[in-house]
Protein backbone atom coordinates (compact mmCIF):
# COMPACT_ATOMS: atom_id res chain seq x y z
CA UNK A 1 0.00 0.00 0.00
CA UNK A 2 2.93 2.27 0.96
CA UNK A 3 4.31 1.57 -2.14
CA UNK A 4 1.74 2.28 -4.52
CA UNK A 5 1.04 5.48 -2.71
CA UNK A 6 4.41 6.26 -3.14
CA UNK A 7 3.98 5.92 -6.80
CA UNK A 8 0.80 7.74 -7.20
CA UNK A 9 2.87 10.55 -5.18
CA UNK A 10 5.21 10.33 -8.16
CA UNK A 11 2.74 10.53 -10.89
CA UNK A 12 0.78 13.78 -9.49
CA UNK A 13 4.73 15.52 -8.92
CA UNK A 14 4.89 14.50 -12.59
CA UNK A 15 2.07 15.62 -14.12
CA UNK A 16 2.44 18.83 -11.69
CA UNK A 17 5.97 19.35 -13.18
CA UNK A 18 4.52 19.28 -16.83
CA UNK A 19 1.72 21.76 -15.96
CA UNK A 20 4.04 24.24 -14.62
CA UNK A 21 6.61 23.73 -17.88
CA UNK A 22 3.65 24.03 -19.83
CA UNK A 23 2.33 27.54 -18.17
CA UNK A 24 5.72 28.84 -18.56
CA UNK A 25 5.94 27.88 -22.36
CA UNK A 26 4.89 30.72 -24.28
CA UNK A 27 4.47 29.17 -27.38
CA UNK A 28 3.03 31.56 -29.44
CA UNK A 29 -0.35 32.48 -27.79
CA UNK A 30 -0.90 35.71 -29.62
CA UNK A 31 -1.60 33.49 -33.07
CA UNK A 32 -4.26 31.66 -33.58
CA UNK A 33 -5.24 28.17 -34.39
CA UNK A 34 -8.98 28.41 -34.05
CA UNK A 35 -12.37 30.85 -34.32
CA UNK A 36 -12.50 30.31 -30.18
CA UNK A 37 -9.10 31.11 -29.69
CA UNK A 38 -10.28 34.73 -30.82
CA UNK A 39 -12.29 36.73 -28.70
CA UNK A 40 -16.29 37.19 -29.54
CA UNK A 41 -17.48 38.34 -32.59
CA UNK A 42 -13.99 37.65 -34.14
CA UNK A 43 -12.95 34.69 -36.48
CA UNK A 44 -8.87 33.10 -36.58
CA UNK A 45 -7.22 34.27 -40.27
CA UNK A 46 -4.87 31.79 -42.14
CA UNK A 47 -2.04 34.04 -41.48
CA UNK A 48 -3.20 33.13 -37.20
CA UNK A 49 -4.16 36.97 -36.69
CA UNK A 50 -7.94 37.03 -35.17
CA UNK A 51 -9.71 39.69 -37.83
CA UNK A 52 -13.77 40.61 -38.00
CA UNK A 53 -15.27 38.75 -40.58
CA UNK A 54 -16.07 40.02 -44.28
CA UNK A 55 -19.48 40.29 -44.91
CA UNK A 56 -20.76 37.07 -47.08
CA UNK A 57 -17.89 34.68 -45.87
CA UNK A 58 -18.00 31.34 -44.72
CA UNK A 59 -16.30 32.35 -41.25
CA UNK A 60 -18.35 35.12 -40.66
CA UNK A 61 -21.56 32.67 -40.38
CA UNK A 62 -20.10 29.76 -38.79
CA UNK A 63 -16.91 31.80 -37.25
CA UNK A 64 -16.38 32.14 -33.22
CA UNK A 65 -18.94 30.91 -30.48
CA UNK A 66 -21.87 32.73 -32.28
CA UNK A 67 -24.90 30.15 -32.94
CA UNK A 68 -24.43 29.78 -36.54
CA UNK A 69 -28.65 28.95 -36.89
CA UNK A 70 -29.21 32.64 -35.57
CA UNK A 71 -26.42 34.54 -37.48
CA UNK A 72 -27.89 32.00 -40.35
CA UNK A 73 -31.38 33.47 -39.57
CA UNK A 74 -30.29 37.13 -39.97
CA UNK A 75 -28.17 37.10 -43.33
CA UNK A 76 -30.75 34.83 -45.22
CA UNK A 77 -32.82 36.89 -47.94
CA UNK A 78 -35.99 36.15 -49.09
CA UNK B 1 9.54 28.67 -29.37
CA UNK B 2 12.11 26.33 -28.36
CA UNK B 3 11.12 26.03 -24.81
CA UNK B 4 7.72 25.23 -26.04
CA UNK B 5 9.15 22.14 -28.07
CA UNK B 6 10.82 21.13 -24.56
CA UNK B 7 7.16 21.17 -23.09
CA UNK B 8 5.82 19.07 -25.55
CA UNK B 9 8.71 16.58 -25.09
CA UNK B 10 8.26 16.41 -21.46
CA UNK B 11 4.95 15.60 -21.94
CA UNK B 12 6.08 13.11 -24.47
CA UNK B 13 8.42 11.24 -22.16
CA UNK B 14 5.65 11.28 -19.14
CA UNK B 15 4.26 8.03 -19.19
CA UNK B 16 4.81 5.61 -16.90
CA UNK B 17 6.61 2.35 -17.75
CA UNK B 18 4.65 -0.26 -18.41
CA UNK B 19 4.51 -2.85 -15.91
CA UNK B 20 1.51 -5.77 -14.56
CA UNK B 21 -1.52 -4.41 -13.22
CA UNK B 22 -4.01 -6.32 -11.48
CA UNK B 23 -7.01 -4.68 -13.13
CA UNK B 24 -5.61 -5.30 -16.45
CA UNK B 25 -8.56 -8.25 -16.76
CA UNK B 26 -11.41 -6.26 -15.86
CA UNK B 27 -14.82 -6.18 -18.06
CA UNK B 28 -16.24 -2.30 -17.62
CA UNK B 29 -14.29 0.68 -16.25
CA UNK B 30 -14.90 4.24 -15.91
CA UNK B 31 -12.67 6.98 -15.89
CA UNK B 32 -12.76 10.47 -16.03
CA UNK B 33 -9.74 12.41 -17.11
CA UNK B 34 -8.18 16.21 -17.20
CA UNK B 35 -5.82 16.79 -20.23
CA UNK B 36 -3.58 20.04 -20.81
CA UNK B 37 -1.02 20.67 -23.55
CA UNK B 38 -0.01 21.88 -27.08
CA UNK B 39 -1.53 22.77 -29.48
CA UNK B 40 -0.12 23.15 -33.25
CA UNK B 41 -1.13 24.28 -36.73
CA UNK B 42 -0.15 25.96 -40.04
CA UNK B 43 3.17 25.30 -41.64
CA UNK B 44 6.69 27.24 -42.14
CA UNK B 45 6.63 30.81 -41.10
CA UNK B 46 2.85 30.61 -40.34
CA UNK B 47 3.47 27.57 -38.09
CA UNK B 48 1.60 29.33 -34.51
CA UNK B 49 2.35 27.01 -31.09
CA UNK B 50 -0.08 27.78 -28.09
CA UNK B 51 -1.69 26.00 -25.27
CA UNK B 52 -4.76 23.23 -25.33
CA UNK B 53 -7.65 24.56 -23.89
CA UNK B 54 -8.19 22.29 -20.87
CA UNK B 55 -10.20 19.29 -21.57
CA UNK B 56 -12.34 17.15 -18.99
CA UNK B 57 -13.41 13.59 -20.12
CA UNK B 58 -16.02 11.18 -18.70
CA UNK B 59 -15.68 7.96 -20.19
CA UNK B 60 -16.96 4.39 -19.75
CA UNK B 61 -15.42 1.54 -21.74
CA UNK B 62 -16.12 -2.12 -22.00
CA UNK B 63 -14.17 -5.05 -23.22
CA UNK B 64 -15.57 -6.97 -26.18
CA UNK B 65 -12.69 -8.94 -27.30
CA UNK B 66 -10.61 -11.20 -25.43
CA UNK B 67 -7.63 -11.77 -27.74
CA UNK B 68 -6.66 -9.33 -28.25
CA UNK B 69 -8.14 -7.66 -25.67
CA UNK B 70 -9.99 -4.95 -27.16
CA UNK B 71 -12.12 -2.43 -25.28
CA UNK B 72 -14.50 -0.45 -26.63
CA UNK B 73 -14.84 3.20 -25.13
CA UNK B 74 -17.67 6.25 -25.51
CA UNK B 75 -18.16 9.01 -23.35
CA UNK B 76 -18.62 13.38 -23.09
CA UNK B 77 -15.84 16.07 -23.27
CA UNK B 78 -15.94 19.54 -22.53
CA UNK B 79 -13.38 21.62 -23.30
CA UNK B 80 -12.74 24.89 -20.61
CA UNK B 81 -10.49 27.49 -19.30
CA UNK B 82 -10.79 30.14 -22.00
CA UNK B 83 -13.72 28.86 -23.23
CA UNK B 84 -16.64 25.99 -22.75
CA UNK B 85 -17.52 23.45 -25.40
CA UNK B 86 -19.35 20.23 -25.18
CA UNK B 87 -19.32 17.16 -27.17
CA UNK B 88 -18.22 13.08 -27.31
CA UNK B 89 -15.82 10.75 -27.97
CA UNK B 90 -15.57 7.12 -28.93
CA UNK B 91 -13.44 4.46 -29.86
CA UNK B 92 -11.38 1.01 -29.06
CA UNK B 93 -8.45 0.79 -26.65
CA UNK B 94 -6.28 -2.62 -26.47
CA UNK B 95 -5.35 -3.39 -23.06
CA UNK B 96 -2.41 -6.33 -23.32
CA UNK B 97 -3.22 -8.77 -20.77
CA UNK B 98 -0.61 -9.01 -18.09
CA UNK B 99 0.13 -5.18 -18.65
CA UNK B 100 -0.47 -1.86 -17.63
CA UNK B 101 -0.14 -0.58 -21.01
CA UNK B 102 -2.83 0.71 -22.79
CA UNK B 103 -3.33 1.98 -26.53
CA UNK B 104 -6.91 3.58 -27.43
CA UNK B 105 -7.69 5.11 -30.91
CA UNK B 106 -11.05 6.97 -32.05
CA UNK B 107 -12.88 9.59 -32.51
CA UNK B 108 -13.41 13.55 -30.53
CA UNK B 109 -16.93 15.69 -32.28
CA UNK B 110 -17.22 18.83 -30.12
CA UNK B 111 -20.93 19.63 -31.29
CA UNK B 112 -21.47 22.96 -29.19
CA UNK B 113 -21.06 26.27 -29.44
CA UNK B 114 -19.23 25.05 -32.49
CA UNK B 115 -18.34 22.20 -34.03
CA UNK B 116 -15.09 20.06 -34.33
CA UNK B 117 -13.83 16.98 -35.30
CA UNK B 118 -10.91 14.83 -35.19
CA UNK B 119 -9.14 11.83 -34.68
CA UNK B 120 -7.63 10.64 -31.41
CA UNK B 121 -4.61 8.29 -30.50
CA UNK B 122 -3.47 7.51 -26.95
CA UNK B 123 -0.95 6.14 -25.17
CA UNK B 124 -0.24 5.77 -21.53
CA UNK B 125 -0.84 3.21 -18.66
CA UNK B 126 -2.21 3.01 -15.08
CA UNK B 127 -1.28 2.81 -11.75
CA UNK B 128 -3.65 1.14 -9.22
CA UNK B 129 -3.80 1.94 -5.74
CA UNK B 130 -6.51 -0.85 -4.93
CA UNK B 131 -7.64 -3.77 -7.20
CA UNK B 132 -10.18 -1.41 -8.30
CA UNK B 133 -9.12 2.54 -8.04
CA UNK B 134 -6.35 3.85 -9.93
CA UNK B 135 -4.52 6.77 -11.58
CA UNK B 136 -3.93 6.65 -15.18
CA UNK B 137 -1.39 9.04 -17.06
CA UNK B 138 -1.83 9.16 -20.99
CA UNK B 139 -0.29 11.32 -23.83
CA UNK B 140 -3.11 12.03 -26.40
CA UNK B 141 -2.55 13.41 -30.35
CA UNK B 142 -5.21 14.74 -31.61
CA UNK B 143 -5.83 15.93 -35.45
CA UNK B 144 -8.70 18.23 -35.62
CA UNK B 145 -10.12 17.85 -39.31
CA UNK B 146 -12.96 20.10 -39.96
CA UNK B 147 -15.42 21.82 -38.15
CA UNK B 148 -17.21 25.45 -37.72
CA UNK B 149 -14.09 26.29 -35.37
CA UNK B 150 -11.44 25.84 -37.60
CA UNK B 151 -10.16 28.49 -39.99
CA UNK B 152 -11.03 27.51 -43.59
CA UNK B 153 -8.22 25.33 -44.93
CA UNK B 154 -6.30 24.47 -41.75
CA UNK B 155 -5.91 21.80 -39.28
CA UNK B 156 -4.94 21.54 -35.79
CA UNK B 157 -2.85 18.98 -34.12
CA UNK B 158 -2.61 18.97 -30.18
CA UNK B 159 -0.62 17.16 -27.90
CA UNK B 160 -2.37 16.27 -24.42
CA UNK B 161 -1.06 15.02 -21.38
CA UNK B 162 -3.90 13.27 -19.50
CA UNK B 163 -4.35 12.59 -15.86
CA UNK B 164 -7.08 10.07 -14.90
CA UNK B 165 -9.18 8.44 -12.19
CA UNK B 166 -10.15 5.29 -13.19
CA UNK B 167 -12.73 2.38 -11.35
CA UNK B 168 -12.89 -0.53 -12.98
CA UNK B 169 -14.93 -3.60 -12.42
CA UNK B 170 -13.77 -7.46 -12.85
Amino acid sequence: MRRSAGRLGTGLAAVLAIGLALRATGCTPELCLRNSDCPSGMVCAVDGSCAVPSAGSDAAIDGGSDDASTIDALVEIP
Amino acid sequence: MLVCAAGAALVTFAAPPAIGSPADESLWKAEIQAGYGIAIGGSGAGMSRRPTPLTITAIAAIAFEDDPPLAAYGGLVAETLDRNAAGAVAGIELRPHGSRFHLAGGATVLATPYTLWGATVSAGACLHATRAVGLCGDLQVTAFLGGSDLPEGRTVNQAQFALGLVVDAP
